[in-house]
């Protein structure tokens, strides 16, 4: 049993790596860094469950479902947890071409929770403190005080989400609070001097929570639960860890709108009394209706919360209005006109970090061995913040012991483009990863996740079942390539498989290359491709079979994607000398500012950098500086 | 261009309108120097208001040297960044050099090297990338069509249509990033449309651009004059009419012809090269046969070429034929098409005027809409015109969104490198300020 630290002793102690903030970013940090043999702290506050998910019940989704996977491969626990908990499967995108797909998986919120308690408890080398941190100082090592202890780290990573200077909005009533019932984190300033933080605040919201038997589910259209969906977790197949559920549809109409638009001087996102700025992304409804007030018919999806919780999600209308609006409005949706509301929607608003500061491993440039990751560097949903952690976790790890940090890129890899999405920018909204955000989208895919992460999982040196696994499926691709591109298949085997196919393949004493029949855009190439091996008896798992043909059905375009991004290469990968440019008569002086911020390495960077003039790029590329 | 860089003075350009022929020329001075000092040498007094024209006169202390129309824009705002003056003299170039040298002595100016306006426009980010290309283009040509095309980039002319181009690229990319993640909110079938109807909007912008690339770059920046022909069919003749005429027209000294086989002309303005493709080799068998691999190269080359012959040709693949066995020529009014007569040693003819009014007119068209000619720009265009017309069969093929989407994406690298990022902020951005969309 891992050590659970009790509280009201005064003690003190010595880890490796403390992590503060047991949400999604904090125990992938915590885990990860375990799994190295380090001795690792947990700090989070008393009050909030571990891996709780304070919004949406679900895990994945367009982009993030690749996320999840990436960090499955990588060693961390969120496509464990999300498997272990997983209520509902869909792919998204499931006729839209394989490269664009993603799984979401709803989960059971309170199950996750556990599960991620249970996964970090039986680490001996992780000791889990439930106690609020209330000062860090650094001399040779951190010494992070709580009102009880002292702790003293060599490194320290900080995931403290939404918490800080957190303050709770619902119609005119405000609070304290990094979420509904629990108490903010009061300023970073206060925690630990010297930090700065960013100038604008981010705010996020939720939406009422609706009780199960108010809501009438005959007028509502379901959404069951795909069988078929591949498990988020490398070992899982496709079958369920606990029994499925359904989703919801159901739509806002006129009145709805109505009720909302009169309402507007209630709102604290238009009335002034919210200053955060929100995601576009992911707006109120508030946001909606004020916007685009022509529009009626907003979809909401009604999802739920868990197998036995009574409570059900209406996702797509977060709202702060007050409480009596919020239940008005609710009323008015088809489906919904009894619906009790047993949590009020609200928004929260809070500080975050200037990440331009952070290096890859999210390490503070001004601070060495002090960590950010998740919400509190500007980026929302649970995906994200997960990746960071674990990011984090690994980089102080690594140091830690000795080994060269591993970056991942961001051509192979999703959490490898927000990375350095965050570290080269600030954003005047909350960063979400979307997959226009890689320049590589046919690559970069759920199918091949574990393909991608194998090289960066070897450089860790963690040996366990996970590499070995990794190890074979990798093995069974290799060989499915090389069958599909020297393996020629006559009429009569194609046949077998589809009388149309023969068509299209044309002539009969024409044999073709299984390479060439799985990139014709009229075949299903998975499904051509568990044909043959199935025909065959390859005995593959199915993972292997899928990354194969898809690889396959791309290759192409891949090449010369590559060929594309090399030429821009050459000049993205221009090493800068900043020096030079920032002594340069030719670069103004705002440019300088923001370059010598965030001290871009390459010319790639430099590009990404918010408000950089094409002049200065001009002068840059060209060396007159 | 880099002896400019580190160059902070005022300087002095005489801006615009042939000195020769214009009545009002535009004399520029940009700098740090103050309107104080400017005003010294004017009959106004401070202060004066930015942006406004001023009649007065400039004087060298108490003698007026000329009524002049003087305007003042105060840098940053200006078409340089720094502070800027116009003076719009009278054109006589005496008049012209006069005050150009006063203005220099008493201000402390320097008279600017070529494009260096334009430098400082660039150095101060008045311009913007696909801008610099003009200014390359301005700076490193001696074509005066070069150098028009250079200042209409500079000008924006070219580049408004690439940024056009670059904001339906924009919409298209958004169409499909709508597609792919946010079709729930917009609706799929509408989300189809969209993307249908904003590749439409981009490939007619792309066909725009296309339409005016087609010309050998070569052909207008140093347009030849080809003069072909059997030996003896008089071609050295009008070689040398054409030159005597021209320099007659151009200097007041009398042309001495020489039987070189390429003669740079100047036509309204526009340098070509007259090239007389055998010229004096004529006489050698051997080389004649050289001559006549030539010749084809050269029409090949040519930007007007001339068929001079004894005999009746049919030929169209010329832009003028000239029979030139007659002794009496036929008619040559200005607007005649088709086969010329002339007797090539009767100096009273006016055939040159007819002649360089031919070719003076197929300039003016091809230039008219004025086509691109910065070889990389064209080079681009035209892969971009390949793609999306590939584009459409791709569409109706593949139901794969991922393969458009990376087709559309590969359009995006050429637009990148015409203009500058097309960066996924600006994509997310154009979405989410233009649609509803959102859990
Ligand atoms: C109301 C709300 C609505 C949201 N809506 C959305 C949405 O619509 N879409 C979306 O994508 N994402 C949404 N999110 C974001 C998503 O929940 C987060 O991105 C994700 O949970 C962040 O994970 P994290 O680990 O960074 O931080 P959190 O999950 O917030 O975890 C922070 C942890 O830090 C601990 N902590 C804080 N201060 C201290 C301290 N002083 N000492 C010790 N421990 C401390 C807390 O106990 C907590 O465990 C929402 C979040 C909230 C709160």
């Amino acid at each position: 049993m891992g050590n659970s630290v009790p509280r009201g002793t005064y003690l003190i102690m010595n880890f490796d790596i403390i992590v503060i903030g047991g949400g999604h970013a904090g125990i992938e940090a915590a885990y990860i860094s375990s799994q190295f043999g380090l001795n690792v702290g947990l700090i989070t506050l008393p009050e909030v469950k571990i891996g709780s998910a304070p919004c949406n019940p679900s895990i994945g989704g367009i982009g993030k479902g690749q996320v999840v996977r990436e960090i499955d491969s990588l060693g961390g626990l969120m496509g464990k947890l999300a498997d272990l908990s997983g209520i509902q499967y869909r792919i998204l995108n499931d006729s839209k071409g394989y490269a664009v797909q993603s799984t979401r998986v709803q989960i059971d919120k309170d199950l996750y929770s556990e599960n991620a308690e249970y996964e970090l408890s039986r680490i001996d080398n992780l000791s889990i403190i439930r106690e609020k941190v209330v000062s860090i100082e650094k001399s040779d090592s951190f010494i992070i005080k709580t009102c009880s202890s002292e702790y003293i780290s060599k490194r320290i990573i900080v995931t403290v989400g939404t918490f800080l200077n957190g303050k709770i909005h619902r119609g005119s009533v405000v609070s304290e609070g990094g979420r509904v019932k629990t108490e903010s984190s009061g300023s970073i300033e206060d925690i630990f001097s010297g930090i700065k933080i960013r100038n604008i605040r981010f705010k996020t919201g939720t939406p009422p929570r609706l009780k199960k038997e108010s809501i009438d589910f005959s007028k509502l259209i379901e959404q069951k639960s795909d069988p078929e969906t591949v498990n988020f977790h490398i070992f899982n197949s496709n079958d369920r860890k606990v029994s499925q559920l359904s989703c919801f549809l159901t739509h806002t109409n006129e009145k709805t709108i109505n009720i909302i638009s009169e309402n507007k001087e209630f709102s604290p996102m238009y009335n002034g009394q919210i200053t955060g700025t929100g995601a576009r992304y992911c707006p109120s409804i508030e946001d909606k209706v004020y916007r685009y007030p022509d529009k009626f018919r907003h979809h909401i999806f009604v999802e739920p919360e868990g197998l036995n919780t009574d409570l059900y999600y209406p996702s797509g209308i977060s709202s702060s209005l007050p409480k009596e609006i919020q239940q008005e409005f609710i009323n008015t949706i088809n489906g919904l006109e009894k619906s009790e509301i047993a949590e009020y929607g609200y928004a929260v608003e809070y500080d975050v970090i200037d990440t331009t500061f952070l290096n890859s491993g999210l390490e503070h440039s001004e601070i060495p061995g002090l960590h950010f990751a998740g919400q509190v560097n500007g980026t929302s949903g649970y995906e994200e913040a997960a990746g960071q952690g674990l990011i984090a976790g690994i980089y102080s790890s690594m140091i830690l012991k000795q080994k060269e940090p591993i970056t991942l890129s961001r051509k192979d890899s999703y959490i490898g483009v927000m990375i350095q999405d965050l570290i080269t920018n600030t954003r005047d909204e909350p960063y979400r990863l979307f997959t226009s955000r890689s320049e590589n989208r046919l690559l970069v895919r759920e199918d091949n996740s574990h393909l991608r992460m194998i090289n960066y999982r070897k450089k860790l040196g963690i040996e366990s079942d996970l590499d070995l696994r990794l190890k074979k499926l990798k093995e069974e691709f290799d060989i499915l390539v090389k069958f599909s591109n020297v393996t020629e298949l006559d009429v009569n085997q194609i046949k077998a498989y589809s009388d149309d196919l023969v068509l299209k393949v044309g002539g009969l004493e024409k044999k073709t290359l299984v390479r060439d029949i799985l990139s014709m855009p009229e075949v299903d190439p998975v499904k051509f491709l568990e044909f043959l091996s199935s025909l065959i008896g390859f005995n593959f798992d199915f993972r292997s079979v899928r990354s194969a043909a898809i690889s396959i059905k791309y290759s192409g375009y891949i090449k010369k994607n590559k060929s594309i991004l090399s030429k821009v290469d050459k000049v993205d990968n221009m090493i800068l000398d900043l020096d030079r440019i920032l002594s340069s008569e030719n670069v103004s002086f705002e440019c300088k500012q923001r370059i010598n911020k965030s001290r871009p390495r390459l010319f790639h960077d430099l590009k990404n950098i918010n408000g950089i003039r094409q002049a200065t790029l001009a002068v840059v590329a060209s060396g007159v500086y | 261009m880099s002896e400019y860089f580190n160059k902070f003075d005022s300087i002095i350009a005489i801006s615009s309108g042939n000195l020769s022929k214009t009545a009002i020329t535009l004399i520029r001075i940009s700098g740090p120097i103050e309107p104080d000092k400017v005003l010294e040498c004017l009959s106004i007094s401070a202060p004066i208001e930015p942006k406004r024209n001023y009649l007065t006169n400039i004087l060298d202390q108490d003698a007026i040297l000329d009524e002049i129309i003087f305007c003042f824009y105060k840098g940053p705002a200006s078409f340089t960044g720094e502070n800027v003056y116009e003076l719009a003299v009278h054109g006589n170039p005496l008049n012209v050099n006069r005050i150009v040298k006063f203005l220099i002595e008493k201000l402390n100016l320097r008279m600017a090297g070529p494009g260096e306006f334009s430098y400082r426009a660039f150095r101060n980010k008045k311009v913007s990338l696909s801008e610099i290309e003009g200014l390359d283009l301005l700076l490193s040509s001696d074509s005066q069509f070069a150098i028009d095309q250079g200042l209409n980039i500079l000008s924006g002319e070219i580049s408004s249509e690439y940024k056009l181009l670059k904001s339906f690229f924009l919409d298209l990319r958004s169409s499909i990033e709508i597609l792919i993640n946010f079709s729930d909110d917009v609706g799929e079938s509408e989300s189809f449309l969209n993307l249908k109807g904003n590749f439409e909007k981009f490939f007619t912008q792309v066909v725009k651009l296309h339409d005016r690339a087609p010309i050998e770059p070569d052909l207008i920046i140093k347009p030849k004059v080809v003069l072909f022909g059997k030996p003896n069919s008089g071609k050295s003749t009008l070689f040398n009419r054409l030159l005597k005429k021209q320099r007659a027209l151009v200097s007041d000294t009398p042309g001495t012809t020489r039987d070189y086989i390429s003669e740079s002309i100047v036509i309204n303005n526009v340098t070509y090269e007259l090239v007389d493709t055998a010229g004096i080799r004529d006489t050698f068998d051997e080389i004649e046969k050289h001559g006549i691999e030539h010749s084809k190269n050269q029409l090949e080359k040519a930007f007007f070429s001339i068929h001079l012959s004894k005999e009746d040709v049919k030929e169209d693949s010329f832009d003028l034929v000239l029979l030139s066995h007659r002794d009496n020529s036929g008619p040559i009014e200005p607007n005649r098409t088709g086969p010329i007569e002339a007797n090539l040693l009767d100096p009273d003819l006016n055939l040159e005027d007819y002649i360089f009014n031919r070719i003076s007119e197929k300039f003016i068209k091809l230039t008219e809409n004025n086509p691109i000619i910065i070889p990389r720009q064209r080079d681009i265009i035209k892969q971009l015109f390949k793609k999306s017309n590939n584009f459409n069969d791709l569409v109706s093929m593949e139901d794969d969104l991922a393969i458009i989407s990376n087709e559309i994406g590969s359009m995006g690298a050429l637009i990148e490198e015409l203009i500058g990022q097309v960066h996924p902020d600006d994509v997310l951005d154009n979405i989410f300020s233009n649609f509803c969309i959102g859990k």
